[in-house]
């Protein structure tokens, strides 16, 4: 048996260990459906910030963000100020805010706490129903890029691949809920920073320190090192506008906002997110960088970091890539159980049969969690081109569809139903027109394009149609009053 | 600046930004307050 091998087992038994515990710690911490479904405010700082910035950080930030540097250079990871940006307004506008509303009304997700703010019950309908069809193609791409990863380590099959990461989450999510999943996130969250951490400084190293990599990528082509080079501009405008819209909607970080213990959470979390995010995301970027200068003809950029992790870890390489393998679980079983959660507490219990018992209901989400799981991974094994689309706009429309009307609830008076109406139903398909029928005619992404068509809109719809029977219960009341 | 302006610009944004949220939490905790959450109100 080689060293490598040695190695890959240890670290895969150490990974198996972790999930046990954490399901048997979670299992005694979850008495309740909100403790399952989005742990009852009951997450300390440093837990909490591990598990947003491990959940925001997914395959597409390592592997495309490393593959976007090393296609375009530079220009192609300027649109993470839009993502930096975007986690610290999420931070700072949305949180705050949103913990008092949630925890004057009770709301144990978004559907349910833009129900009560706009004292519209079909909402939660609507934003549910919104909510499974845009995650379970994001769940698709995740199970697909780990599927993928499996057959490339290991030379496994791709289904079986696929059958043993999707039965590994599917279990461990609905057994655990979202204390397993908090907890998981935080080993993974650690994985993943100490790979990165051991990673960059050797990459770096090999191309002569920063500057030294600077000027290798303006040898290969002066455009790699400026601030737009030749990556088309309604890429590079329409992805930063994306991702600095997008981190106010995800509905899985979302709810890393509601499990906060208390004010001292908030203060260790807030700032902590902030380093570890972005550390991910400027360590997938110069992985990029580097890989360019030291392997110029890889066939696409999406090989970057798997090339970097076996040229620059040959032995200890499983540990970045058990780090990767992390970030695909952290994400996908977060966004398992949101939707398990949209599906159960928010469609089914929320609207459907809305007097059942707090045991009936914590089965039926556990239920929940094994449909949603199953519907992705019997995708996920012949993914359709389409999937990939609607992947990559799913971010902006969770900006669209959630972020708008939270944004606008929470900071306008005048909020009403027209608003909500206008945001969750009304932007969405135009977001999905313009991205199907007018990118290329137009030459404007879709996420700004649909923006600047939505906020007049919602503005107009809010003025023109003021909702006097919902002022009573939500304005007028002086204890509702955020 | 080494090397190229972009790159740089990129990772003091992100040191800058992370130093405002570490002085925000450090200096103005109360921001994060909520009244209904009686840890909270104890502090």
């Amino acid at each position: 048996m080689t060293t490598n091998m040695v190695i890959t087992i240890i670290g895969f038994i150490l990974l198996f260990i972790a999930i046990i515990a954490t399901v048997i710690i979670a299992k005694k911490k979850s008495v309740s459906v909100g403790d399952y479904l989005s742990g009852s405010g009951g997450l300390g700082g440093f837990v909490s910030a591990f598990t947003f910035s491990a959940s925001a950080a997914s395959a597409g930030l390592f592997l495309g963000g490393a593959g976007m540097a090393y296609t375009f250079g530079w220009p192609g990871a300027m649109y993470q100020f839009g993502s930096i940006t975007g986690i610290f307004v999420s931070w700072v506008v949305i949180a705050p805010r949103l913990r008092r509303l949630s925890g004057q009304y009770g709301a144990l997700s978004t559907p349910t706490l833009l129900t009560k703010k706009y004292g519209m019950p079909v909402l939660k309908l609507i934003t549910a129903i919104w909510m499974i069809v845009f995650i379970v193609p994001m769940m698709v791409v995740q199970f697909s890029g780990a599927g993928f990863m499996f057959e490339a380590q290991f030379g496994l099959d791709y289904t079986t691949s696929l059958v043993l990461f999707g039965l590994v989450v599917a279990i461990f999510t609905a057994v655990g809920g979202y204390f397993a999943v908090a907890y998981l996130d935080t080993i993974q969250g650690i994985l993943m920073t100490v790979g990165m951490a051991i990673l960059v400084p050797l990459a770096l190293v090999s191309v002569g320190g920063f500057t030294g990599l600077n000027h290798s990528l303006a040898q290969i082509n002066p455009a790699f090192v400026g601030w737009t080079g030749f990556m088309p501009r309604t890429l590079q405008i329409g992805l930063t506008i994306t991702f600095l819209v997008a981190f106010s909607g995800q509905p899985h970080l979302l709810t890393r906002f509601y499990s906060l213990k208390d004010k001292t959470a908030s203060r260790i979390a807030f700032p902590l997110s902030m380093f570890l995010t972005g550390f991910y995301m400027m360590a997938g970027c110069l992985v990029g960088l580097v890989t360019r200068v030291n392997f110029p003809d890889l066939a696409t950029g999406d090989l970057a970091m798997p090339t970097a992790i076996g040229f620059f870890m040959p032995v200890f390489g499983i540990v970045v890539w058990l780090a990767l393998l992390s970030a695909i679980m952290s994400t996908v079983d977060s966004l398992l159980l949101v939707a398990g959660t949209s599906l159960t507490h928010d469609i089914i219990t929320g609207y459907i049969k809305p007097n059942m018992s707090q045991k009936s209901e914590l089965l039926t989400s556990k239920i929940g969690v094994l449909v949603i799981c199953l519907i992705a991974f019997v995708i996920a094994l012949k993914p359709p081109a389409l999937i990939t689309i609607v992947n990559s706009f799913a971010m902006g429309a969770f900006a669209l569809i959630l972020g708008v009307p939270l944004f606008v609830g929470l900071y306008w008076k005048k909020a009403n139903r027209a608003t909500a109406i206008s945001a969750t139903l009304i932007s969405p398909i135009i977001y999905i027109i313009w991205k199907q029928f007018l990118v290329q005619s137009t030459s404007w992404h879709e996420m700004p394009a649909t923006l600047l068509i939505t906020i007049p809109l919602v503005i107009i719809a809010t003025l023109a149609f003021p909702n006097k029977s919902m002022e009573e219960p939500w304005t007028k009341s002086k204890e509702n009053r955020i | 600046m080494f090397g190229s302006t972009a790159g740089t610009s990129i990772i003091l944004y992100w040191l800058v930004l992370t130093a405002i949220s570490i002085y925000i939490s450090v200096r103005h905790g109360e921001f994060f307050a909520t009244e209904t959450k009686e840890e909270d109100k104890a502090e």
